[in-house]
């Protein structure tokens, strides 16, 4: 019995013994320790490493010297005892007869002070002076004492450091070198200490954020989170790798770790911290769509560093129309602008029959196409076309037949069109056979598709068949519209492709009157209007929205008959599937209207990025950081920058074509008036040339929007832009003139009138407009050093400044007593008054050059203009 | 010993053909149609070159193509200064079967050797409209003198890619302006976009090893000191080639161009 109750005991005692054990022994106390054990690990590593550092000559040499220096020391023990005796001595005598001459020093200063002090009061002070007299001697003789028992305490002490100072240098040295050993040794005993298999001071690691309504105690495994040093650490405990970047600007302890990450912060073991359990719905987040949180506070912009795949989404839902069934803040009301065309006069544009195989599969037409494909049930592709292509316009036709009746159909117009269609870089925008970009449509095989009277219209005036279209009015000449519309109208398909064309098709058997009727219904049922207005016919398909779309549980989402396995059960792969196949969850009793857009996987990606942003639980304001108005202007600027595709032609931002100038520093260089002005109504800067500045017919909201932009990238002030308005004198202007004269500058610049029959290839802009257009500072800047600011230009400078001075032309030399900067400012205030010219300037012929006076930085003797060649 | 070299000095000719962002019109059979070429003794025998002295010509094969057209009429006062028509330089071909304006020099075994600076001051002259020289070598930090001996206005636009790049006004006939590059490059275009049609090439390089060629098509490279050496020549319109040449074995390099087809 006893024995039994004895092995209950022990089982008992055991038994509590675990319950111990398991409840000091918690997950994360294993990571600490872990991580402790590494940090001295590396620690031992470091002070190896340190101490192989030590082992080289350099110690061994300092050793020696100590070890020398020591002996030395010891050998003369008795000198040295000595001397420490003698120093003291000395010390101890010159300290006394100093202190006695600052006594002196101090009767001495007392006695003048009297005696002035009497004979600023009329006393006659012979006693003082005496006194002074006395005293003075008496110091200069103390004096005198103590300098030589200084003399005698500095021999006795450079006695002793005879002995003393290598000792200290030879010490010193090792300490220097031994120094990192002794950090380290030091750091290895605490780290060590810390270390052990019971260690104190095991605790969980928290941020306590209210605010955000988190505890994250994400750092009581991963130590190693904010230390730099440990980016090759094993997991959990490395460095944080964007370290220097996000977590700068980010600190764990403003922030915390799950905002960003997900995750359950306040669990403590693994699986739960991670949030990898049922019940949990904001799980870690770990590859790329960890950029989705980066948008519950940077929301509202379109360029993030750091967050390329989510802005690619943004950027996709834009493009892409999603938002015009699914709307969502931060997008366009639909009114304003929608991502198709206007479904207008289709039937004085294309054939009922391209029509049908368009809406049929968009992308065997066009591979490249944003619109989408929808699942069609018999005969309702029929019904739309025929709809549509009831629509007629009949203004479309007459400006084509005048065109065509006075220019006739040469085979030259083909060759000339496509001329023009490369100079005006119609390519920026269309995909033109293998080149181009895909922003609109393409125009491979655009004759195909629609009439030679609509192209025509078209190009003369784009927004009159299509108010809200990005296409800008190039202001073409009828005959440019003419050859590019002969040229468009050939370009044909080849086979089935050439059935498409040719005029109205009939439906099989069914009165195109119903037919038309029916079309009417199903473009309001299937969501055209989304992305095309229609007049005359309202939306009748109601979509779900998308706001809280990453908060919904898998309970509120409908995953059809697919199963786990195929689909998991969470709200990405839900989304995914849909992006990807949206009748993929359908049943008897629901049918997705949503057509199929044929992304490819990293566009999937993309938008599913993007859409798991649509969070209602986002973080609160005040942890958001609110963009700049210079910011929102930058954000503004850049949305119709990318809306009208202007890098197609321009570069901005360092980004685009270089087709039109480079738009950097613009904000600088042009007055806000004049770029306000030229943006709503462009005119050609350089007529010569077939390129030019086309109309996109901004509205007053854009324009604004797009100066403010330009300012805002060179920081110059907006509304309100100040510069320094020029005052020139009559001699300024007279010197700025002559100098314009002797400069040439007309031998490129144009000024007003663009000169006839001859070579235009250097021809320069019109100089009468650079008091409209420019800065004045900008001019001065430009004038000076024209590569400075834009690398490569043609302009040449008049000034050059060459291996540190200016070189001035002779017969410029005394203009302005050649002074460069006055000269520079008197040619801007010249040209900010320019007007023309009514004769040609004589040119002045002088041989050799020197360097302007006062700028010269050494005089260098002038030179010979010849020399032998070598 | 000079005998033996004399045995060893048989003219070598080991042809490269290295693609050049200025060449145009280079077919991949080129390659071929030298290296046939050069495997005839066409190229005659050289003399015996003392030790070390590197020297070589420019031999043209092909029909010389037909030379652009200048259309000066944008400047009266470059027209006036010529009678006749004037033509481009793209392509220049000596009386002797040779290519004159090639830029040779030694790309590669000089390196780490210092040479002493290069003072002497050379001439870059903008002449009837025209870049006298149209192409030239000069040194690392070598002092260049342009000069507009015209009556109208020249910029000078260095356009390197290496080097600072420069564009200086010259309004004036007599005008002179120092200049000089202070890092290798090959090779300098320079332009006048005031005369589209005017255009020269500088090779800056940091030794005193280089040539170009004349009216004779031939090139001295000077003394060499015993080693290996790749040569380099350089033509604006033709892909520039390359040879390994060991000093003193090497006796007269040889380069030939080959037209194929069109005109420059």
């Amino acid at each position: 019995m006893s024995r039994a109750f004895g092995w209950i005991g022990i089982v008992l005692f055991l038994v509590t013994l675990w319950g111990f054990w398991t409840e000091y022994n918690r997950e994360w106390k294993g990571y600490q320790r872990g991580f402790r054990r590494l940090l001295a690990e590396r620690t031992q590593k470091e002070l190896q490493e340190a101490r192989d550092r030590l082992s080289g000559p350099e110690l061994e040499k300092a050793r020696a010297a100590l070890e020398q220096a020591v002996t030395i020391k010891k050998e003369n023990q008795e000198d040295y005892d000595e001397g420490v005796k003698e120093r003291k001595a000395a010390r101890h005598i010159f300290f006394k007869e100093d202190r006695k001459r600052q006594f002196i020093k101090s009767r001495l200063d007392a006695a003048l002070y009297r005696y002035e002090h009497e004979v600023k009061s009329g006393r006659a002070g012979e006693f003082e002076k005496g006194a002074v007299e006395e005293l003075k001697r008496e110091l200069s003789e103390q004096e005198e004492r103590a300098a030589g028992l200084e003399k005698i305490k500095d021999q006795a002490e450079a006695r002793v450091e005879h002995y003393d100072s290598p000792v200290d240098a030879a010490q010193a040295d090792i300490g220097r070198l031994e120094a990192d050993v002794r950090r380290l040794e030091k750091k290895l005993r605490q780290t060590q200490a810390q270390a052990l298999v019971f260690p104190r001071g095991l605790e969980i690691k928290q941020f306590n954020l209210e605010e955000l309504g988190r505890v994250d105690r994400c750092m009581t495994c991963h130590m190693g989170a904010d230390q730099p040093g440990l980016e090759d650490a094993p997991p959990p405990f490395a460095t944080h790798p964007q370290f220097k970047t996000l977590l700068a600007s980010h600190p764990p302890e403003k922030f915390g770790c799950t905002s960003c990450h997900g995750g359950q912060g306040w669990a403590t073991t693994r699986e739960a911290a991670h949030g990898r359990v049922e019940f949990w719905h904001e799980p870690l987040l770990d590859g790329k769509f960890i950029e989705t949180r980066c948008l519950q506070c940077h929301s509202g912009v379109t360029q993030l560093e750091g967050a390329p795949v989510v802005m690619k989404g943004r950027q996709l839902f834009e493009q892409y129309g999603c938002w015009g069934c699914h709307q969502i803040e931060g997008f366009k009301p639909l009114e304003e602008h929608r991502v198709g065309p206007k479904l207008v006069s289709l039937g004085s544009k294309t054939s009922q029959k391209w029509l049908e195989a368009w809406i049929r599969d968009p992308k065997t037409v066009r591979p490249k196409t944003r619109m989408p494909a929808f699942r069609f049930a018999e005969g309702e592709v029929e019904a739309i076309s025929a709809y549509l292509a009831s629509l007629r316009d009949d203004t479309i036709g007459p400006g084509y037949a005048a065109a065509e009746k006075e220019l006739g159909h040469l085979s030259q117009y083909l060759a000339e069109g496509q001329e023009l269609v490369g100079k005006l870089n119609c390519a920026g925008c269309h995909k033109v056979g293998a080149e181009g970009d895909v922003y609109a449509p393409e125009l491979t095989l655009i004759g195909d598709k629609t009439r030679p009277e609509w192209i025509y219209q078209w190009l003369k005036d784009p927004k009159k068949l299509q108010p809200h279209t990005h296409m800008p009015d190039f202001r073409l000449t009828d005959r440019e519209a003419f050859v590019i519309t002969e040229y468009l109208a050939s370009l044909k398909g080849q086979g089935v492709r050439a059935g498409l064309q040719g005029g109205v098709q009939q439906g099989g058997g069914e009165p195109q009157e119903t037919l038309i009727a029916r079309g009417k219904e199903l473009i309001a049922s299937k969501g055209c209007m989304a992305c095309h207005e229609v007049e005359g016919i309202e939306q009748k398909l109601i979509i779900p929205p998308l706001t809280g779309l990453a908060d919904k549980h898998i309970h509120e989402l409908e995953f059809g008959y697919t199963r786990p396995e195929e689909v998991p059960r969470t709200v990405y792969d839900w989304v995914r599937h849909k992006i990807n196949k949206p009748g993929v969850f359908d049943t008897e009793r629901i049918f997705a209207n949503m057509p199929t857009f044929n992304l490819d996987d990293s566009e999937v990606e993309a938008l599913l990025t993007y859409l798991m942003t649509l969070t209602e639980h986002g973080l609160p304001e005040s942890s958001r950081s609110p963009l700049t108005e210079r910011e929102r202007a930058i954000e503004l600027g850049r949305q119709i920058v990318r809306e009208h595709n202007c890098t197609a032609c321009h570069k901005i931002e360092g980004v685009g074509s270089d087709v039109a100038p480079d738009l950097a520093g613009e904000g600088k260089k042009v007055r806000q008036d004049w770029l306000f002005h030229f943006l709503k109504e462009p005119r050609t800067l350089r007529p010569w040339l077939d390129a030019r500045m086309p109309n996109f017919g901004f509205d007053d909201k854009e324009v604004t929007g797009l100066v403010a932009y330009f300012a805002a990238l060179d920081g110059e002030p907006y509304p309100y832009e100040s510069f320094e308005t020029p005052a020139p004198t009559e001699e300024g202007l007279e010197a700025g003139k002559q100098l314009f004269e002797m400069f040439k500058c007309l031998a490129c610049h144009v000024a007003g009138e663009v000169p006839e029959g001859v070579p235009t290839e250097n021809l320069a802009p019109d100089l009468t407009q650079v008091k409209h257009r420019l800065k004045p500072e900008w001019v001065k800047a430009w004038l000076e050093d024209p590569q400075k600011i834009q690398p490569g230009t043609r302009m040449p400078t008049n000034w050059p400044y060459i291996m540190g001075r200016y070189y001035v032309p002779p017969p410029a030399k005394d203009i302005l007593g050649g002074d460069v900067a006055l000269q520079i400012q008197a040619v801007r205030d010249y040209l900010m008054v320019f007007e023309g010219v009514e004769e040609e300037p004589e040119p002045l012929p002088e041989p050799a050059v020197v360097p302007a006076e006062g700028e010269a930085t050494q005089a260098e003797p002038v030179q010979e203009p010849v020399f032998e060649t070598q | 010993m000079r005998t033996h070299f004399a045995w060893m000095v048989t003219p070598f000719v080991l042809m490269a053909a290295v693609g050049c962002s200025e060449a145009k019109e280079v077919k991949s059979t080129e390659t071929a149609v030298v290296a046939q070429a050069t495997e005839t003794p066409s190229a005659a025998p050289a003399a015996p070159a003392a030790a070390g002295h590197v020297t070589g010509k420019i031999m043209f094969s092909g029909t010389q193509p037909t030379l652009k057209k200048l259309d000066m009429a944008a400047d009266p006062v470059c027209q006036g200064l010529h009678a006749g028509a004037v033509h481009s330089e793209t392509v220049l071909v000596n009386a002797n079967g040779t290519l004159k304006n090639v830029f040779v020099y030694v790309k590669k075994g000089l390196e780490g050797k210092t040479f002493p600076a290069a003072s002497e001051k050379v001439k870059f002259d903008q002449h009837t409209c025209m870049y006298d020289p149209h192409v030239m070598g000069v040194r690392v930090g070598q002092p260049i003198e342009i000069v507009n001996s015209d009556t109208t206005l020249h910029n000078v636009h260095a356009m390197a890619k290496v080097n600072p790049e420069f564009n200086y006004g010259m309004p004036f006939e007599g005008m002179a302006l120092p200049a000089q590059f202070d890092k290798p490059e090959i090779m300098v275009k320079v332009k006048c976009d005031v005369h589209p049609w005017m255009n020269a090439y500088i090779g800056v390089v940091e030794h005193p090893h280089f040539a170009v060629t004349g009216d004779d098509g031939s090139f001295d490279l000077g003394e060499l000191a015993p080693g290996e050496y790749v040569i380099e020549a350089w033509h604006e319109y033709y892909a520039a080639q390359t040879q390994t040449i060991t000093v003193p074995a090497a006796g007269e390099v040889v380069f030939t161009f080959a037209h194929t087809e069109g005109g420059a």
